[in-house]
């Protein structure tokens, strides 16, 4: 390592380090939860370190959508920052990050698109946003000015009129082509069935969510010593995680044999080998916490509201998420500088944005507080 | 040698009208158009005014383009047509569904017999493989054939596909694999047991298999492989038959296809400028910039092209007063214009600001060369700049900028009789920087003095302009500070040169001192004298900043003593090199190594000390001269053009 990229390396570490201690603590959470409107919400958070994106907006009557989005659009900003300080080699590695914004902006256009041939009004399934009237990468661009969309020529989407065209705006050819197939799979169908649609909209975001994290875990693969084996942890965890998810939402909710469930993850594996991919596809969708004893995972579906269904998805989320929460300290906590810290700031900073997002849900539809420990991915100290 | 004058222009006038003017503006290429909130701003109107969302011939352009594309042509390039295509949207639109529908079906059917053709490959591979098992594909009894099935996938989806095989219960296999990408096709045949057959099709539906059509009546069709091969090449045959299908239809229609690509891209060029405009109550109104002297010319045009169409024209200089921001246009001389990339580094002066860019060319060449007079070290970089250029590494604006500043270094290598560095070879023209130091030093002062004379002249004609008469008299930067300057400039040249002189003359240090008060009290007076001028800078920071500024004037000078100083290094330096040389020459291959050392040093002369003297000339530039009145921040003048 040459004195000016160790050099890089510590003041990114410095950056990453001084931007967790700007994460909002336990009373800032309490306080947000005792606003009654979404506005009273972004008047709290605009006095904090989401103040830079809230700027210029009206806060005391802003939308739910379009808070969220803000909220977002921060995790790019907090990320885009760190571009000065990386070098080459964490540049690349940092634009591969902030990717799954490019894949939120396709995944919100295969929906607009998707819908407009579908008759009948349906719910929307894989990877939509309730934020997604905003995504427009020209918005995210006048948000955050560095931001720059790495994955999708942009002139080429902004024009694209059919899903056709989305798809080719995508710069990655490998990637293309494996979107196209399930796009020929609705062209072929030339139905506007439902059925179709959900089929058709859950294939192409799935095959970006595999592309972002097969590669984002391959990259990671190829660094060496503590960085390397502090990103394996950090990326890894989450391939584990994802692929068990998938499998379980496969077979849960799609109604997929378990053999195949197993098309549907990764290729990419961390702690979790095929054989116990396996074993776990082949178990009762909520009996899987059973086949992964003895591995990190085991408690991922130890869920308190086993008995109420509509609960179990979202304490089983709760406790994915928690996990990563704890893999990212753990990694902050390592002390060596690397890019492993950027990435566990940004994973700490995407969990927080989505505990603020379920602030703001609960707020708005006035669900009942006390159950806030359910769906948080912090612990409230003071939550009793 | 400016930033060009503007005018804002407006055209109202008839749809039909308005695109005769814009087809003209496409073909001159000196309008920019303003966003319709702009023209409309805050108008009672506004509410009225419609403006056009998106362009309907972008989308028949690319299915023209995508046409070219698959009929093998080059790309078109448009001629500019002499008035605006007739035909309507509808016509133009049905015209091209004809066209693209017929692609469409040819492609289809290519695609058709490529995996017809793909199926017959198959079917060949496994009649091989059954073969070598000493078996004939006769021999299969029709319940296999009910369980296997045959299709292609992507690499990706075949790793996955494996993988489920390993939990399924069924047999998958490559016939043929021959690519190497994720992306690329592998042909498979897939065992299964009849039982399976309603899960095994939803394995194939997630992984996305293309299936060939079952072969429920086995598979004795494909069993000589002759009659097989021969079937292929039938259909290759077609199929190529078919792919050159787009190719032969544009030629035999190559000039109904170039009119109609013409009309569309005619249109969708003039439709793209008169959507920055909008609709007001059937009126079309389009607004802009453009060079003023350009005006009288687009008028002309608008009488004869558009008689029923009103053009208002308004005086750049007025609206930017007004508070709108004008884009810059800068006009300088060829070889001047070359510099234009060093003030666009720095920043594109805004649209009121002086342009600097002919002092800097001048200034560029004259610092350049003075710190760097070297005959062969500049002709060196001559040639190393068109290498660089040839290779691609450097960009046409700083190759010819580079290429000028080692002119100029060849041009003051001969006033300073100097060639690689050795001053004995030819005789100075004007003076050796080595033997002439006391003569050099005060040179570069003398130009520092100058040059921020200049700027100084410069930042008074900025304010002049803008009419800030309290900066134009009173300001460290004004007519004050310049008159100061010069007085502490005279006083320090008689202090040296006169003899008995002293520093402290009662006449000098009076108008001195009155000079400064003026500057420090100069906001008071501009209020007193020009009525309404603030500052909003409070007393003490003001009085601060008359001090910095008057600091400055002498670090500013003193700054261009590195003129002479880079002058000496580089004799220095090359006196340097040879004596490494001469050291070594003596020893065992000492002519080789002194070669060696020579070319080396010298190599690292033009390299590391021309881009230090490059930095040390932009630092001139930037900071002691720009520093004295440059704000820039401009925007490009980006007119709209009839290319794409």
């Amino acid at each position: 390592m040459s004195l000016g990229s160790g050099g890089l390396r510590v003041a990114e570490y410095a950056k990453a380090r001084a931007r967790r201690a700007s994460l909002l603590r336990d009373e800032d959470f309490l306080l947000l939860l005792e606003q009654t409107s979404v506005g009273g919400i972004a008047l709290q958070l605009g006095k904090s370190a989401y103040a830079s994106v809230l700027r210029g907006h009206t806060l005391e009557s802003m939308r739910r959508s379009e808070l969220e989005f803000l909220l977002n659009v921060s995790i790019l900003a907090e990320g885009v920052a760190f571009r000065h300080y990386a070098g080459l080699g964490d540049k690349k590695l940092l634009n591969l990050w902030l990717e799954n914004f490019d894949i939120d902006i396709l995944k919100e256009h295969f929906q607009t698109h998707v819908r407009s041939h579908v008759q009948t009004h349906i719910p929307a399934q894989t990877g939509s946003s309730e934020w997604g009237d905003y995504l427009d990468p020209g918005k995210m661009l006048n948000l955050v000015s560095d931001f720059r969309l790495t994955l999708i020529d942009q002139e080429k989407l902004s024009s694209s009129a059919t899903l056709r065209d989305v798809l080719m705006s995508v710069k990655d050819e490998s990637l293309r082509t494996a979107l196209m197939e399930p796009l020929r799979e609705w062209e072929n169908s030339q139905t506007t069935e439902g059925r179709v649609f959900q089929r058709v909209a859950f294939s192409l975001g799935m095959v970006l969510d595999r592309h972002y994290l097969d590669s984002l875990y391959t990259a990671a693969a190829k660094l060496g010593g503590d960085e390397g084996r502090m990103m394996r942890m950090l990326v890894g965890t989450r391939v584990d995680l994802m692929n068990l998810y998938w499998i379980y939402r496969g077979r849960r909710f799609f109604g997929m044999s378990p053999e195949e469930s197993l098309t549907s993850i990764m290729k990419a594996r961390y702690r979790l080998d095929f054989g116990l991919l396996t074993r776990a596809a082949f178990a009762d969708p909520r009996g899987m916490g059973a086949v992964l004893a003895g591995t990190p995972y085991e408690r991922i579906f130890d869920v308190e509201g086993a008995e109420n269904g509509s609960l179990y998805e979202v304490e089983l989320e709760r406790n994915i998420y928690k996990f990563l929460f704890a893999v990212a300290e753990r990694v902050f906590l390592s002390g060596t500088p690397g890019f492993q810290n950027v990435g566990a700031y940004l994973v700490l900073k995407e969990l927080e944005v989505r505990d603020l997002v379920a602030v703001v849900e609960m707020v708005r539809y006035k669900f009942a507080k006390d159950r806030i420990g359910l769906i948080l991915v912090r612990t409230l100290r003071k939550e009793n | 040698m400016a930033v060009v004058g503007m005018a804002g222009v407006s055209f109202i006038g008839p749809r039909e009208e308005i695109e005769n003017i814009a087809l003209a503006l496409l073909k001159m290429e000196n309008f920019e158009p303003m966003s319709p909130e702009v023209i409309m701003d805050a108008h009672p109107l506004s509410s009225r005014f419609q403006t056009f969302r998106g362009n309907p011939y972008d989308a028949l352009l690319e299915k023209l383009d995508e046409l070219w594309l698959k009929a093998g042509l080059p790309v078109f390039q448009c001629r500019i047509v002499d008035r605006v295509p007739s035909a309507s949207l509808p016509e133009l639109e049905a015209k091209i569904d004809q066209v693209t529908k017929k692609i469409e079906e040819w492609s289809a059917r290519t695609e058709e017999l490529r995996r017809e053709y793909e199926r017959w490959r198959a079917m060949l591979a496994f009649g091989d493989a059954i073969r070598e098992t000493g078996r004939s594909l006769t021999d299969l009894p029709s319940a296999f054939c009910e369980s296997v099935t045959i299709g292609t996938l992507t690499r990706e989806n075949w790793r996955r596909l494996r993988e489920a095989s390993l939990a399924a219960p069924i047999l998958a296999m490559p016939l043929m694999d021959e690519g190497r990408s994720e992306a690329d096709k592998v042909t498979v045949i897939v065992f299964y047991n009849s039982d399976y057959r309603e899960e095994i099709q939803k394995i194939f539906s997630s992984v996305h298999m293309y299936l060939f059509p079952a072969e429920g009546v086995g598979y004795g069709q494909y069993d000589k492989r002759d009659a097989v091969s021969y079937r292929m090449e039938a259909i290759e045959a077609e199929r190529e038959s078919y792919r050159d299908m787009p190719g032969r239809y544009a030629a035999e229609n190559r000039f109904e296809l170039a009119k109609l690509y013409e009309t569309v891209y005619a249109k969708q060029r003039i439709f793209s400028l008169c959507q920055m405009g909008g609709d007001l109550s059937e009126m079309t109104v389009l607004a802009g910039w453009m060079p003023r002297k350009s005006f009288g010319e687009v008028r002309a045009i608008a009488e004869e092209k558009a008689p029923h169409a009103l053009v208002i024209s308004e005086d750049g200089d007025a609206l930017e007063r007004e508070g709108n921001e004008l884009p810059t246009l800068l006009h300088n001389l060829p070889l001047v214009r070359r510099f234009q990339e060093i003030v666009r580094l720095y920043s594109l002066p805004s649209y009121s600001e002086i342009d600097p860019t002919f002092v800097v060319a001048v200034s560029f060449c004259l610092f350049f060369g003075f710190m760097f007079g070297d005959v062969g070290h500049g002709a060196a970089l001559i040639l190393g700049t068109y290498f660089l250029e040839k290779k691609k590494m450097m960009g046409p604006a700083i190759g010819s900028v580079m290429r000028i500043a080692g002119s100029f270094s060849v041009l003051f290598g001969f006033l300073y009789g100097s060639v690689f560095g050795n001053e004995e070879l030819i005789p100075p023209m004007w003076l050796s920087p080595m033997h002439d130091v006391n003569e050099i030093l005060p040179v570069s002062i003398g130009i520092g003095i100058l040059f921020l004379t200049i700027g100084i002249c410069f930042k008074i004609w900025n304010t002049v302009h803008k009419r800030e008469w309290g900066e134009v008299f009173f300001s460290p930067e004004g007519v004050a500070g310049l008159l100061f300057y010069w007085l502490a400039v005279g006083q320090a040249a008689a202090v040296f040169t006169v003899p008995g002189w002293a520093l402290g003359t009662v006449f000098f240090a009076a108008v001195m001192a009155f000079l400064f008060m003026l500057m420090i009290f100069g906001n008071g007076a501009a209020k007193l004298l020009f009525h309404g001028e603030t500052v909003d800078e409070g007393g003490v920071v003001h009085v601060f900043s008359v001090f910095h500024a008057m600091l400055n004037f002498v670090s500013n000078t003193a700054s261009f003593v590195r003129l002479a100083a880079f002058a000496l290094n580089h004799v220095g330096l090359s006196g340097a090199v040879f004596m490494l040389g001469q050291m070594v020459e003596n020893a065992p291959g000492g002519k080789l190594y002194c070669a060696l050392i020579l070319l080396l040093g010298h190599l690292i002369i033009i390299g590391l000390e021309g881009m230090i003297v490059f930095i040390q000339t932009l630092r001139l530039e930037y900071y002691e001269f720009f520093g004295k009145f440059y704000r820039g921040g401009g925007r490009d003048f980006a007119p709209v053009a009839w290319k794409k």
